[in-house]
């Protein structure tokens, strides 16, 4: 079980990232983490990771996040991690090197499925196809907890769609994904939880069987959560249209 | 004989091979520069203490073994300068291109990152300054061994190990 307690965290001489953000994962499950642009999202994955400094506690199985468990995570982010002047062939060496859960079976599947080239560094693969290969690194190092931070900017639709068989298809039960993306049509049909992040606080945090007991769709959910107003287009073009009409 | 693989010492698709090449290049052009500088200053005193024979009689003195030293092994501190140039190379590495620096941060191993970043430029200043080091006491036997006796100054004289009692390493 992932717990983060309280977790804040402010950047230097700018407003706080995250305010007070507590949550469970428990083993098993998808969790779709939203929220606008700026709404901290990547800086509460950074934190969980250890990669920024914050406040509040984050424990995997009660242990803090330390060099003993930190394998027990993958991330795949849209900055990308992986080394530009490696191919992915090497790349899997290196994983397996120091990762010993290392999947080699399914990072060799994910390699044809997505019809990677394996010999050609990564920096000089399209900015799609490095996506790619972020995400098969993430899934294949055999990590508990896999944290995707928007993965798929750049991609095409129909490689999304694929993309969504195949996780559903190859994640094992004890394996738990937390996964950034504004594509909320997309991805409502194999979240299996919705935690909504505005202003750095959690704003909503429903299971997708409690929205199909209320007759919500997850877009209907945030919209509700965000207080978004659906005449705003309708109003601000009515001014607009107003002020042209003046002499 | 196999070659060592320098690829854990290195960032990953970091040339190792090539680096230290151009180290050991850096080293031996500062140790020939050196040399070179030396013998030439050194020549330079001889021929002043000659002339000084030849117009007055009494032979001249060249200049201690630092004063003909100073400056020439100033090469080994541009070596120097470029191997922290490598360290911060090598950093900033794992922020071009993407964040590798996420994935080295995350590695069970805790040593990994500084590991692939120091070591060659480490191993790189060892060498410099050991290079450095083993070039002066050659040039101080130089400096005692090229010149007329005449012409050195009272403190080197007695041979190698009198000069270097004497304190004559260092003046």
């Amino acid at each position: 079980m992932l717990t983060l307690q309280d977790v804040q965290k402010t950047y230097h001489f700018s407003a706080p990232a995250l305010q007070g953000v507590s949550f469970s994962l428990g083993p098993g499950e998808i969790v779709g983490l939203f929220g606008e642009n700026g709404a901290g999202k990547t800086t509460l994955m950074k934190c969980i990771l250890g990669l920024l400094s914050y406040n509040g506690t984050v424990t995997l199985d009660g242990e803090p996040v330390t060099r003993k468990n930190i394998e027990r995570f993958s991330y795949a982010t849209c900055e990308h991690s992986f080394f530009p002047r490696l191919t992915p062939e090497a790349h899997r060496e290196f994983y397996a090197a120091h990762f010993p859960k290392f999947r080699h079976k399914r990072f060799d599947a994910l390699m044809d499925f997505f019809e990677l080239p394996l010999r050609r560094e990564a920096g000089r693969l399209s900015t799609g196809q490095q996506n790619q290969l972020e995400v098969v690194l993430a899934l294949s190092q055999g990590a508990d907890y896999i944290l995707m931070d928007e993965p798929f900017a750049g991609n095409d639709v129909f490689n999304r769609e694929d993309f969504y068989k195949v996780l559903l298809g190859i994640l094992e039960p004890e394996e738990t994904v937390l996964l950034s993306t504004h594509l909320i049509e997309e991805v409502e049909r194999f979240v299996s939880r919705a935690v909504l992040l505005r202003k750095g606080k959690v704003v909503g945090d429903r299971t997708a069987a409690a929205l199909e007991e209320e007759g919500k769709t997850l877009m209907e959910y945030v919209k509700e959560t965000y207080h978004y107003r659906a005449d705003r287009v309708l109003r601000a073009l009515d001014r607009l249209s107003g002020e042209e009409e003046k002499p | 004989m196999k070659k060592p693989d320098l690829s854990p010492l290195v960032p990953p698709g970091v040339n190792g091979a090539t680096e230290v090449h151009w180290t050991l290049i850096g080293v031996g052009l500062s140790a020939a520069a050196g040399l070179l500088g030396f013998l030439f200053r050194l020549n330079q005193h001889c021929r002043s203490a000659r002339w000084d024979l030849e117009a007055t009689g009494i032979p001249g003195e060249i200049g201690t073994f630092r004063v003909i030293l100073d400056g020439n092994l100033f090469c080994f501190a541009l070596v120097n300068l470029a191997m922290a140039g490598m360290l911060l190379y090598h950093i900033d590495l794992h922020y071009r291109g993407s964040r590798s620096i996420y994935l080295m941060r995350r590695l069970p191993q805790r040593w990994e990152l500084l590991r692939r970043c120091a070591a060659l430029p480490l191993l790189g200043l060892l060498c410099s300054v050991l290079v450095w080091g083993l070039l002066q006491p050659l040039l101080f036997w130089m400096y005692l061994t090229i010149p007329p006796r005449s012409f050195l100054p009272p403190l080197y004289e007695g041979g190698f190990w009198a000069a270097l009692s004497r304190g004559g390493f260092l003046c």
